[in-house]
């Protein structure tokens, strides 16, 4: 077998499978399309050294990987479901690696007084990193989490309101249904800041509830650890949601001082800006 | 606007009445194929380039290929958006001919 019909073989390889994700329409006419631009590239006049030629066939096909990503790629809310998921997922995972890490390297860290050796000193500030780390993606899971429940009630809300307003045009259930969405829209920032508080309250009630089973478990122990990470995790999301309700007063009071000094009252609500 | 959109509006605008094969526009725009071809995909979404088989192959005993080429409204688009970005001069594709169309 000649180098090109290796190449060939190889590259027809990588196109057959990289289409197979395809969708039954497309499949066979993205395949034709490449198969035709590899035998293009294999008998490129331009290109002298055979060598490069096979080299360009097999990058084209390895590139159409990233073509069928494109092509099959979820869109829309889909696409943010699945980003938000994958995002989460690795958060997830590695707050665990991180988690474990901190709890695997924490004895060391228990007898640092003791010891004053660079390994051990070493340790401590893995330790340390691995428990931060781990915290910032505890943190980014809980707020990937909040943003997932608070879009959710959010379409749900906007369903039922359209829901209502498709069906009951000519009933006085549907005023009603409409003067509840639209009392349910003015008051979103005030749903989302309790629904902040009531995250502040959670994570503080349970950063001390954690910190005083840490504390009564056996020390050093990697239950006691893992308690103390929790803990820890508990008490910095809860900083951060502190944080989050902050910034949403201090951008609520901006907004209600700038439309005061520029006379402009709150422009009522309506279908073509429904978010108000 | 990314570069390499613009590097293939350039060479789609450099004949914009021209047929393209991919490997030709992956050579000239000097382009990836793992990057023209979704880009390739996202203008035929748009409207803005078309595609078709070779009702004949240019060369004999090979498989028909699919060529490309902006749309009336894809090269207007097109324009205006290299209007807006400064850049060096055009793309300057080297001349080939045209697809045996019947």
């Amino acid at each position: 077998m000649s180098s090109r019909e290796v190449a060939q073989r190889l590259a027809s390889t990588l196109i057959t499978r990289a289409c197979r994700r395809l969708p039954d329409g497309a499949r066979e006419d993205r395949l034709r399309e490449w198969e035709a631009e590899l035998g293009a590239i294999l008998d490129d006049p331009g290109i002298r050294s055979p060598a490069r030629r096979h080299a360009k066939a097999v990058l084209f096909a390895i590139g159409q990987r990233r073509t069928v990503r494109y092509l099959t790629r979820p869109t829309g809310a889909r696409r943010l479901r699945a980003v938000t998921i994958r995002a989460a997922v690795a958060a997830a995972a590695a707050a665990i690696v991180l988690a474990a890490a901190a709890v695997a390297l924490s004895p060391a860290a228990d007898h640092a007084e003791y010891e004053s050796s660079p390994a051990v000193a070493a340790e401590v500030y893995l330790a340390l990193l691995a428990t931060i780390a781990g915290l910032v993606c505890t943190a980014l899971v809980a707020g990937l989490g909040l943003v997932g429940i608070t879009r959710c009630l959010w379409n749900r809300q906007r369903r039922t309101a359209g829901t209502g307003a498709r069906s009951g045009q000519r009933s006085a259930r549907h005023d009603l249904v409409r003067a509840t969405s639209r009392a349910w829209r003015n008051a979103r920032t005030a749903r989302g800041a309790t629904a902040v508080f009531v995250a502040i309250v959670v994570c503080f009630t349970a950063a001390i509830v954690v910190s005083l089973l840490s504390q009564a478990a056996p020390n050093p122990s990697p239950a006691g650890s893992a308690l103390g990470f929790l803990a820890l995790a508990a008490g910095v999301t809860g900083l951060a949601c502190a944080t989050l309700l902050a910034a949403l007063a201090v951008a609520g009071t901006a907004t209600w001082l700038w439309r005061l000094a520029h006379g402009k009252p709150r422009p009522p609500p309506s279908r073509a800006n429904p978010a108000r | 606007m990314t570069q390499p959109l613009e590097r293939l509006l350039r060479t789609l605008l450099a004949d914009p009445s021209g047929h393209w094969h991919g490997y030709e526009l992956m050579k000239t725009a000097k382009l990836a194929s793992g990057t023209l071809y979704p880009m390739l995909a996202r203008l035929q979404e748009q409207g803005l380039v078309t595609s078709e088989w070779e009702p004949v192959p240019a060369v004999a005993g090979r498989p028909p290929r699919k060529y490309y080429r902006l749309t009336g409204e894809g090269a207007r688009v097109a324009r205006r958006q290299l209007e807006r970005a400064p850049r060096a001069g055009p793309a300057r594709p080297a001349p080939r001919p045209g697809p045996a169309v019947s």
